[in-house]
């Protein structure tokens, strides 16, 4: 073996081993731009036809809000009285050890109303709304039930997408400021009736602290987290083609897929908001 | 040629033929009020060409033109039109599995806001009247799962003419039903030419073919023969077309 030839070798190693992952690299820019991009179509198609309140494909929204949001209370009810429990309520007891009311209100608000809930209420509609989506649209990407309505002239952006994804956003912020609400209140009352009567303070304390800056963090986060999950749904549904098996693998890629930018996007808006 | 054509197909071949097609293409147009059937033997492309007369599939050459707009590079408002316009069902369409059979009769009609034209109540009222017409048995409670491949497919039949098309194409539309509803079905689509809708139907039923049709395409692998009328294609002395009227038992041998 000659010395080009083991030289020509290793080349090809090093070039394998450091072209993969710019290849991982550019293949995930690829997909987050095909996302942004069938997002977007399918939000101008909505905003294009319709009305915000005056929508045809009112219904569709209507039920999407009603499955997402309503159907997942009690799951974040149960969480939210959880969460109280674990980390509201063990806060505020070792607020006197910690230090100032100040710092341990600055925690609650950074970890219960900006990290903990908009996470865990992401979570919950990633495996219950997320999931369903893709099942529900793969399935009738799978019967037909897809085409059957483009050929009667209904465009599926405009009636099936868009408005899954706007009801998703709007699902992730009002449970999340549900269970904001929850877990906050569960934590304070716990806290007052077995430690400290004065813990009631509390509320008042954590509502005046939460600022117009933290408040417009919170709707904005969330209505990324609803969107993004619902775009991620409705784009691994319709990549079914015409095998039942494909329903399971595209929930799969879904669910994993949505954490991971959910994962992502937390971590860039943490960076970009508290750096 | 008809001035008020619906559709208008010059040289049309499809491209998504499943054989190699070397015959004549098609040039023919289908106005208010007519029958034209297309028949012949099994696998010889007749879905392929009804669905490119309807603008569904791409053409290999020539043209189609729905309500004068040429469904090759179409808008996404015309293609809005001309779906509305011609209306295309195959045997095995299929229904919105998670609505009942009422609901996916009216789901279309309220996307296209007809229920702004006629009012909610008043739509109701059209797709019951029309679901009356058509079989007063269907069941429009249950979800499609629960609903016999026939009265889906007269469930989808309603919805597609609630939004009313001048030109509805049928994809062998007698598969699932038996003798008797067979003939239920053919009486309301004749009352409904007489009422100025026009007919485009794939069909295995010859007779019924050659009863109703103002005009007939007779589709094989090797060509395409178009017929004025029935009485035209009952008088053609191409020994194919002879032996497929009169022995259709034969016909898998074109």
């Amino acid at each position: 073996m000659s010395v080009t030839h083991i030289g020509n070798t290793l080349t090809n190693w090093a070039n394998t081993l450091t072209g993969w992952p710019g290849r991982q690299l550019i293949k995930n820019i690829l997909y987050v731009i095909d996302l942004v991009t069938f997002s977007m179509l399918a939000l101008r198609d909505w905003f294009r036809k319709n009305k915000l309140l005056d929508s045809r494909s009112y219904s569709t929204t209507v039920a999407q809000i009603i499955f997402t949001g309503v159907d997942a209370l009690p799951t974040i009810t149960f969480l939210g009285l959880a969460t109280g429990f674990i980390f509201t309520f063990r806060l505020i007891s070792i607020s006197n050890t910690l230090g100032g009311v100040d710092d341990i209100i600055n925690l609650l608000i950074t970890v219960i109303c900006l990290s903990a809930g908009p996470f865990l209420a992401a979570i919950i509609i990633i495996s219950r709304t997320g999931s369903a989506i893709v099942v529900d649209l793969g399935n009738m990407k799978l019967h037909g039930e897809i085409e059957a309505l483009e050929n009667l002239g209904v465009n599926i952006n405009d009636y099936l997408i868009a408005p899954r994804i706007i009801s998703t956003a709007i699902s992730q912020l009002a449970i999340t400021v549900y269970f904001t609400v929850i877990a906050l209140l569960t934590g304070i009352l716990i806290s007052a009736v077995f430690v400290n009567p004065t813990h009631f303070d509390f509320i008042f304390k954590i509502s005046n602290s939460i600022t117009p800056h933290m408040m417009s963090i919170f709707v904005v986060k969330n209505i990324i987290f609803g969107y993004v999950i619902a775009t991620v749904a409705c784009y691994n549904g319709l990549r079914v083609q015409c095998s039942a098996t494909e329903v399971p693998q595209r929930t799969t890629a879904s669910i994993v897929q949505s954490l991971s930018f959910i994962f992502v996007i937390d971590s860039l808006l943490t960076f970009v908001i508290f750096v | 040629m008809l001035n008020d054509a619906i559709i208008q197909c010059r040289q049309l071949v499809p491209e998504e033929l499943p054989f190699e097609y070397h015959g004549d293409a098609l040039d023919f147009e289908i106005g208010k009020g007519e029958v034209i059937s297309i028949i012949g033997p099994d696998y010889s492309g007749k879905g392929n060409w009804l669905r490119t007369i309807c603008g569904l599939e791409h053409q290999l050459s020539g043209s189609v033109k729905i309500k004068g707009i040429n469904t090759l590079n179409i808008s996404e408002e015309d293609w809005t039109l001309t779906r509305r316009k011609v209306a295309y069902l195959h045997e095995d369409i299929a229904l919105l599995s998670a609505a009942n059979g009422l609901v996916n009769v009216l789901a279309p009609a309220i996307y296209h806001q007809l229920d702004r034209i006629n009012q909610k109540q008043l739509l109701v009222k059209m797709a019951l009247e029309l679901l009356e017409e058509i079989d007063p048995d269907i069941n429009l409670d249950d979800l499609p799962a629960y609903i016999t491949k026939d009265h889906q497919f007269k469930i989808a039949i309603a919805r597609a003419l609630l939004l009313q098309p001048e030109v509805l194409a049928l994809n062998n539309p007698f598969a699932h039903f038996n003798p008797d509803s067979k003939h239920k079905f053919q009486a309301f689509l004749k009352n409904q030419v007489k009422k100025g809708l026009s007919l485009l139907i794939v069909t295995h039923d010859i007779d019924y073919a050659l009863d109703v049709s103002d005009k007939i395409i007779f589709a094989s692998r090797d060509n395409l023969i178009f017929f004025d009328s029935a009485q035209a294609m009952l008088n053609c002395d191409l020994p194919m077309v002879n032996q497929f009227i009169h022995h259709p038992e034969n016909k898998d041998r074109f």
